[in-house]
């Protein structure tokens, strides 16, 4: 990083082909496997527009974790704004392996929700369920379904806001 | 923010050919514009506007030192939580959790030199009087505008930096402002009551701080 910042390219296109996977990792963790690719990206370029901000006199982990997690936080509000959106088509389809090892960081907070609105978050973000499908599948109403994703959603932001600085949690 | 439909590659190449050095971000210089900032204001509001008449007598009494050392220390207080608040890997909420130890302790000491000071005062005058209600409302107006040029500083030093907690910077910054401003203002200002300095200082750093808190984090988003 420090050499990126004098301006050398060689070693900031390994810095950032090494980041890549690690924020695939962070993110896949901790987000609806739809909206994982669409963070990397974003956290990648917050480190780019910000990278005079960091002190190579310091480590560098805790600098990306700060920035992983201040763009966790974006993720998780922006899915809020687009609650009751429906994944598209291509990502809808349950997939058994991934359903289970996915956002596992994301279903540990979700512990801390009312438990209908982590069954909606779960059935419609992370399962990629419909709306309506989820509605039958709870016994929720489809407005209710969807005020759960709100809510829940919401809280999980400012759960992890409020903890943002225990940078040193699991990974 | 879109969907971006960029392969990884893409933007790698991007921002690697987006690369140009970069002048680092200097906390310690970073201080220093700040402290020079407020040197400049504090000397042009002397300059323009002049020391309270009695301040020779002023310098005597608790109250006096009371006021200006709190606000003074709230604001290097302040200041410093939200300047360090400006890296990723730093945080604004241990310092304002302090803060938040450090105000009642300030108030909890006005209302001591308070209680001592009701004993010497001949007649007992209504809290309203004390309140003088006229004159809270112009400090209060002072206090705000004094508070804008350090509130701009911090805010553009928020910009350029990148707080992982907008919102808890973003008050620390206007908390730092307000009591530079209400500090500044203290040179000026006869009211000495620790009463009417709580509740005016007080309202006029209170609604700094929520102004900065809702405005701030809008400018610095990244």
């Amino acid at each position: 990083m420090a050499a990126a910042q004098r301006g050398e390219a060689a070693a900031y296109r390994r810095l950032l082909a090494e980041l890549r996977p690690w924020l695939l990792r962070y993110f896949s963790r901790r987000l609806p496997p739809s909206c994982v690719e669409d963070a990397v990206q974003d956290t990648l370029f917050a480190i780019h527009a910000k990278r005079h901000t960091y002190d190579p006199a310091r480590p560098f982990e805790p600098w990306l974790a700060g920035v992983a997690r201040y763009k966790w936080i974006d993720r998780l509000r922006n899915l809020r704004r687009t609650a009751a959106d429906e994944l598209p088509e291509s990502l809808a389809t349950p997939d058994h392996e991934a359903a289970v090892t996915s956002a596992v960081a994301l279903q540990g907070l979700m512990l801390a929700l009312k438990p209908g609105q982590a069954e909606a978050i779960r059935l419609v973000k992370l399962d990629g369920l419909s709306i309506e499908e989820a509605a039958l599948r709870t016994g929720q109403s489809v407005s209710l379904v969807k005020v759960n994703i709100h809510r829940g959603l919401g809280k999980l932001a400012q759960i992890v806001a409020n903890s943002a600085e225990n940078h040193s949690d699991d990974d | 923010m879109t969907t971006r439909l960029q392969s990884p590659d893409a933007i790698i190449d991007a921002l690697v050919a987006d690369l140009a050095p970069v002048q680092r971000r200097r906390p310690g210089l970073e201080a220093l514009l700040l402290l020079v900032l407020a040197g400049v204001e504090l000397a042009l509001f002397i300059a323009l506007r002049g020391i309270r008449a009695d301040m020779p007598v002023a310098m005597q009494t608790p109250a006096f030192w009371w006021k200006s050392g709190s606000l003074l220390v709230i604001a290097a207080f302040a200041a410093t939580t939200a300047l360090a608040s400006l890296d990723p890997a730093g945080s604004a909420q241990r310092g304002l959790r302090r803060l938040w130890i450090l105000v009642p302790i300030a108030m909890a000491m006005g209302w001591l030199i308070d209680a001592g000071a009701i004993g010497s005062v001949a007649e007992r005058v209504t809290m309203v009087a004390r309140l003088d209600w006229h004159e809270g409302v112009i400090c209060l107006v002072n206090v705000a505008l004094l508070s804008l040029p350090p509130v701009l500083a911090l805010g553009l030093l928020m910009r350029r930096g990148a707080s992982v907690q907008p919102a808890a910077t973003a008050l620390a910054a206007g908390l730092a402002a307000a009591a530079w401003g209400a500090f500044v203002f203290a040179f000026r200002c006869d009211h000495e009551d620790p009463l009417y300095v709580v509740v005016w200082y007080g309202a006029a750093v209170t609604l700094v701080g929520i102004a900065a808190r809702l405005l701030l984090p809008r400018l610095a988003r990244w």
